[in-house]
């Protein structure tokens, strides 16, 4: 599953490339990736995660909160709600900024969901399948 | 750092970001199509 921002990224929107022509909406057509709905930013535990990605990104690489990627905190967000309506036990963030990876398990176990996720560096992932 | 559940069952959500597609490159590409296989094998267990 990807966030609608990561599909965004990918070139998957209309406005950024041709629908059809990436793969990213290839492999949606072939049904092993999917789009997450957008969370539903005023739920308090979706914001405060997100918030805490925010400020642990921001303190452990220095990066100013308004420069930070937000597909960072749309991964934390979709983890946080999909967790917390019980459609999933467990979440795997695959990603590879390490920052990042660190700081949604460490937002996702203070907001309740600790052991319930684990982050898989996007790297470490594609060398063991290769 | 161990493995708190099994990556391969059944409520196991996988979210990926963007870098991890790049990563992987074009369709032809064998990084792509072994996330493709590797998903899919996820899938079906699901």
């Amino acid at each position: 599953m990807i966030p609608q921002r990561v599909y965004d990224e990918l070139g998957g929107a209309p406005d950024r490339s041709t629908p059809g022509q990436t793969p990213i909406n290839s492999a949606i057509t072939a049904g092993w990736v999917t789009v997450a709905a957008e969370p539903d930013y005023t739920t308090s535990t979706v914001s405060q995660v997100m918030d805490d990605v925010r400020t642990y990104i921001a303190q452990s690489s220095n990066r100013p909160e308004d420069q930070m990627e937000k597909a960072d905190t749309a991964l934390a967000a979709v983890a946080a709600e999909r967790l917390e309506e019980g459609d999933a036990d467990f979440a795997y963030v695959v990603t590879t900024d390490t920052d990042a990876g660190d700081g949604i398990v460490s937002a996702l176990s203070r907001n309740g969901f600790d052991e319930r996720v684990q982050f898989k560096n996007g790297f470490e992932l594609i060398e063991e399948i290769t | 750092m161990g493995e708190p559940f099994d990556p391969m069952g059944e409520g196991v959500l996988w979210i990926v970001d963007t870098g991890v597609f790049i990563a992987c490159g074009r369709q032809q590409n064998n990084k792509y199509t072994a996330l493709e296989t590797f998903a899919q094998r996820k899938a079906s267990r699901s």
